[in-house]
């Protein structure tokens, strides 16, 4: 199958896979196994687009002409070949892990989530490979619907309130922000195609340059952003398999990639940085991962605390996007996959948690490592990738997103970076050290205590617990393919130096 | 030979069997005639729409007398589009009908029910495909009249005060229509569009001319309910029967704006109309009202029904707002947004039918956990729903997306801002209907109900089925209809017809 | 092209030159022997006419109907009648 046609099926498999198991509903192994065989199918054909991304190659394809010049087409480069490896990876690895904990807790309408996840990510391939403003926004809407029914799986009254404020910011700022953005720049240039160097060179200038990256930076409400990132910790409502998704693998790297991809091939990185008008949102998005870092602190509930994170860490792809140079644009591109594996094995760690012991509480945790030690081994792991420290993978992308900041002459966005990392270190770090270092806090009164005593190993089911390992190793790994990474990002990031 | 008398067969062969319909009189053979007139006149509506995009406009004296003197049918790619619509809505809607009539109309009704159903497609029809601008008037008055009384056999007594105060509205608006024709005619001595275009090129300046354009447009405003000329709207379109509320909704406004579009851009031209009239700061300003008051009544109403008929009178404003831009891409916007909100509000008032016929109320709160009784009926209505609010991939957002280019065309950046903010008022009244089919869970009365009534049946699961589909389809290839309008749009705006 | 004076001929459809017409603000500066009167607006009141009786009877059958449901025809007793319910 030429490089072409994978791109179009990428993103129609996993929605063929998405059909069939809606009707699989009364036999749940079978519909288990297409998914597993979708997702590793996916990967499968996702692999050898590798070939072709690194020697820079852009194969591309158009589905349909919707209206004269603006094509609903794929096409192949750096940065969507690494968010459709870092998806289609990922969704295997989360599907294994649904198994298990939709099991685990006899949940219901299991048929309608593996349903919706696989148009989730089915959207999240036609967003990584759009070849154009246009599909993407097409793509964009349709992750967040599919998305709808996983954020308000349980039905109940919080669900609806949370569905509403999901729906609503995404919605909101989608419509009102990022269409505007995309019409006005087909306005402008009479073309929406992602363009090396962009396709607004001349066309536009002084503050509207701001105005238009601005439009951009908030319609991406993906991205949370602040003063739209409400929907995130409104989200964790849902089932933590829906949170792994949403807060490693699909929707909130659909909001940074957008904005990253626009910031190269529709701006344009000199037209930007020569402009000036970037660094407002480099602002925003500093405030951001320090504000975002600070409240994670406050949070007691686990999954908050990783919420907060999330929006925090976001915040560094935008910074690294907005900063505009090489180094920042591949800083930021590295973090999309770094952060990617690093969150998702917090996640996978704290539905462990859940899943064994019903614990939703920072403050709960302490001694829990006697008791589960790979699952907080691998949280520790997944901390470290996290905040950026050798030997995970997170810490190459933070390398880069300081000399991004360094190059740009932004000391005080360098002295936030810092900061944010120290309080990254102050909210994550305990959670580990803790687990393993302190006396558990219900070791006499809890009812299953007879069964606990003298620090047996209790952990979540194993469908659960071989997930969160494989992707603890995944940061690790990372860290080691950081030469790999690097190399298929440069020609995005126009990197002429050899990196120190 | 038949391809030459197209345009009078359009309107002779459903206005001749409306009084067939009349004297058989057993229900089934007066469906089955409906069906087959509509399919037929669908057909030829295409044919219409195929002459006229490859060979230009057609003329066709009537009784063989040439214009200016003889009544004219003229056929346009504008004309053409209208009559697909009309034709392929009637198309869908009637063979839907027949089950949820027997629900809501008493069955001695029925064959009068279809010839009158008949009689208002031919006077839309008529309205659409004539030349002559006082037979508009008189194809206005008989769909007029035969809407009045479809509406009135609604199955709720409200239907006949709605009824009433349609009729007098639309009275009044015909009224105003037809003092319009006699002023043009008393300056110019012509009742033929064309020969009434040339004629008023020299008498423009004139008070007369001036009152005839303003009557007009107000009689015409009335029919097409542009606020706050849309009082008689909510009421008609909620009480009527299901079959008659699917029909209209579709057809009756969007042949208004067609006879708005011919009056203003045909017979006295934009440069009278949008210069020397200023038509624009009128319309556009009432347009955005209508879009914002419409919508956010629309979130605070228990019927369903009716708060898809405010939804249908914001809709109605994005027609408008279309329309008073005045420019290519903005009439394109309008045009293509008369096809696709044909096919949306179609489907939407079909599902409510399909609603109706189960439930017995289309009252909200009697919708809780619809979700999971009629999963496929309500699926079609968020699918409706998605394209009043513009996702992509459905027609409404192709509306949207013209809508804004032409606003940011004419640099109007807080229009462009305020279409695209009021898509999220359309969000949230939609949000409020799925919330409660999906969310909520049905109560024991209601579940009582449910289980006499048998499920949906085929022949109206169907038409909505295909009406859906259509929004999809011409919202990921919306070729056909973009062409046609951008023709259609050159041509109103450039001359040529 | 139709002349000024043609147009004169439809626009008056009485045939005394002199007498008043609808058309009292054109100028007939040389008036044609008219022959016929222009049947146009007979035809256009005549429409105008017949079009109002159907309504008005249509509208009349309707208030017989609300009359037969309602009981009244003041349309304050409608409305709470209708509000009640």
């Amino acid at each position: 199958m030429n490089p072409e046609h994978t791109l179009a099926v990428a993103v129609f498999l996993p929605l063929i896979g998405a059909l069939i198991v809606s009707t699989l509903g009364a036999t749940p192994n079978l519909r288990e196994a297409v998914t597993l065989i979708t997702s590793g199918a996916l990967l499968a054909i996702v692999i050898p687009l590798l070939g072709p991304a690194m020697s820079g190659e852009q194969p591309a394809i158009n589905l349909v002409m919707v209206l004269p010049g603006l094509p609903l087409g794929f096409k192949l480069e750096p940065l969507g070949m690494l968010f459709s490896l870092v998806a289609s990876g990922l969704w295997i690895v989360t599907s294994v892990y649904s198994i298990g904990y939709m099991r685990g807790h006899d949940e219901k309408h299991q048929t309608r989530f593996f349903t919706c996840f696989a148009i989730a990510i089915a959207a999240a391939q036609g967003i990584a490979f759009a070849r154009n403003v246009f599909t993407l926004f097409i793509f964009y809407e349709v992750l967040t619907f599919s998305t709808f029914p996983l954020v308000t799986h349980y039905g109940d009254a919080a669900a609806k309130r949370a569905g509403r404020i999901y729906l609503g910011i995404l919605l909101s700022t989608s419509v009102a922000f990022l269409l505007l953005a995309t019409i006005w720049t087909w306005q402008l240039t009479g073309t929406l195609e992602f363009t090396s160097g962009g396709i607004l060179a001349g066309k536009v200038d002084g503050p509207m340059v701001g105005i238009l990256l601005g439009l951009y930076a908030f319609g991406s409400g993906k991205a949370a952003l602040m003063p739209f990132h409400r929907w995130l910790p409104a989200a964790m409502v849902a089932p933590t398999p829906v949170s792994a998704l949403l807060h490693a693998v699909a929707v909130v790297k659909a909001g940074v990639f957008t904005i990253t991809k626009v910031v190269v091939y529709i701006f344009g990185i000199d037209l930007l940085r020569n402009s000036g008008m970037n660094l407002w949102l480099c602002y925003v998005a500093a405030f951001t991962l320090l504000a975002a870092s600070l409240i994670a602190i406050t949070k007691d509930n686990l999954k908050e605390r990783l919420a907060y994170s999330t929006i925090s860490q976001l915040s560094y792809i935008v910074l690294g996007a907005a900063l505009a140079n090489s180094w920042g644009v591949l800083g930021a591109g590295m973090h999309i996959a770094m952060h990617a594996v690093g969150k998702i094995t917090l996640f996978l760690c704290a539905g462990a948690i859940f899943v064994a012991t019903h614990k939703t509480l920072v403050s709960q945790l302490d001694g829990l490592g006697r008791r589960m030690p790979f699952t907080m081994g691998a949280f520790g792991i997944g901390a470290l990738c996290v905040i950026g420290l050798p030997p995970m993978g997170g810490s190459w992308s933070k390398w880069f997103l300081a000399l991004g900041t360094a190059e740009a002459g932004q000391l005080w966005l360098l002295a936030a970076l810092m900061i944010s990392s120290l309080l990254n270190i102050a909210y994550l770090m305990p959670i580990a050290a803790r687990a393993f270092f302190l006396p558990s806090a219900d070791d006499g009164d809890h009812e299953h205590a007879s069964k606990h005593a003298g620090g047996k190993i209790r952990e979540a089911p194993l469908l659960c617990v071989v997930p969160l390992c494989i992707t603890a190793i995944g940061c690790l790994i990372l860290f080691f393919a950081g030469g790999e990474i690097y190399e298929l990002l440069q020609p995005m990031a126009m990197v002429t130096e050899v990196s120190p | 030979m038949i391809a030459e008398q197209l345009p009078i067969l359009q309107i002779i062969i459903p206005l001749l069997s409306a009084p067939l319909c009349v004297v058989l009189r057993q229900r089934q053979l007066v469906w089955a005639i409906e069906v087959a007139v509509c399919w037929v006149s669908l057909a030829c509506a295409i044919g219409l729409l195929v002459q006229t995009m490859d060979h230009g406009p057609i003329v066709y004296d009537v009784g063989g007398w040439p214009a200016p003197l003889g009544i004219v049918y003229q056929v346009d790619p504008l004309a053409a589009l209208v009559l697909v619509i009309v034709t392929s809505v009637a198309s869908v809607v009637m063979p839907y009908a027949p089950r949820v009539l027997e629900a809501e109309v008493a069955k001695e009704k029925h064959y009068l029910f279809y010839a009158a159903l008949l009689l208002c497609m031919t006077g839309l029809l008529g309205m659409t495909i004539t030349g002559d601008i006082f037979n508009v008037f008189v194809f206005l008055e008989i769909s007029s009249l035969s809407s009045y009384a479809l509406i009135s056999m609604g199955p709720q007594r409200k239907a006949l005060m709605a009824s009433y105060r349609y009729l007098v509205m639309g009275t009044i608006g015909s009224t105003f229509l037809l003092i319009g024709i006699g002023l043009a005619y008393m300056m110019t001595g012509t009742l033929n569009m064309v020969d009434l275009a040339e004629r008023l090129q020299g008498v423009e300046s004139s008070r007369t001319i001036r009152t005839a354009f303003a009557f007009l447009t107000v009689g015409i405003s009335i029919k097409m309910a542009i606020f706050p000329l849309h009082v008689w709207l909510p009421d008609a379109y909620a009480y009527a029967p299901s079959v008659v509320t699917s029909f209209l909704a579709s057809t009756a406004t969007k042949v208004s704006c067609y006879l708005l579009l011919r009056v203003i851009f045909t017979v006295f031209g934009v440069t009278f109309a949008f210069d020397a009239m200023r038509l624009d700061t009128v319309l556009m300003p009432l347009s955005l009202a209508a879009i914002f008051v419409a919508s956010t009544v629309a979130i605070y109403q228990t019927n369903v029904k009716r708060l898809l008929a405010y939804s249908s009178i914001a809709q109605i404003g994005y027609l408008v707002l279309g329309l008073s831009f005045a420019s290519v891409t903005g009439l394109t916007a309008c045009m293509v947004h008369m096809f696709n909100h044909a096919l949306m509000k179609g489907t939407l008032f079909l599902v409510m039918g399909c609603i109706a016929l189960r439930l017995g109320s289309v009252e909200l709160s009697d919708m809780k956990g619809l979700g999971r009784r009629m999963p496929i009926v309500m699926g079609m209505f968020v699918i409706g729903g998605m394209n009043l609010i513009g996702i992509p991939l459905t027609s409404g957002f192709i509306s949207k997306w013209f809508l804004i280019k032409a606003a940011m065309e004419k640099d109007l950046w807080i229009v462009a801002l305020a279409t695209l903010v009021s898509s999220l008022l359309a969000f949230v009244y939609i949000l409020r209907v799925v919330e409660v089919a999906y969310f909520q869970e049905p109560d024991a009365e209601t579940l009582l109900k449910d289980e006499s009534i048998a499920k949906t049946p085929l022949s109206m699961l169907v038409p909505t089925a295909v009406m859906a589909v259509a929004t999809i389809v011409f919202g990921v290839y919306p070729t056909l209809p973009v062409t046609v309008a951008q023709q259609a749009a050159e041509m109103l705006l450039w001359g040529g017809g | 092209m139709i002349s000024d004076e043609e147009i004169a001929q439809r626009i008056s459809s009485t045939v005394p030159r002199k007498a008043p017409s609808i058309s009292n603000t054109k100028e007939v500066t040389d008036p044609i022997e008219l022959k016929y009167s222009n049947p146009l607006p007979h035809v256009l009141i005549l429409t105008a006419i017949v079009v109002g009786v159907a309504t008005t009877s249509l509208g009349l059958a309707l208030v017989v109907r609300i009359n037969e449901t309602y009981g009244t025809i003041e349309e304050d007793q409608i409305q709470s009648q209708d509000d009640d319910s």
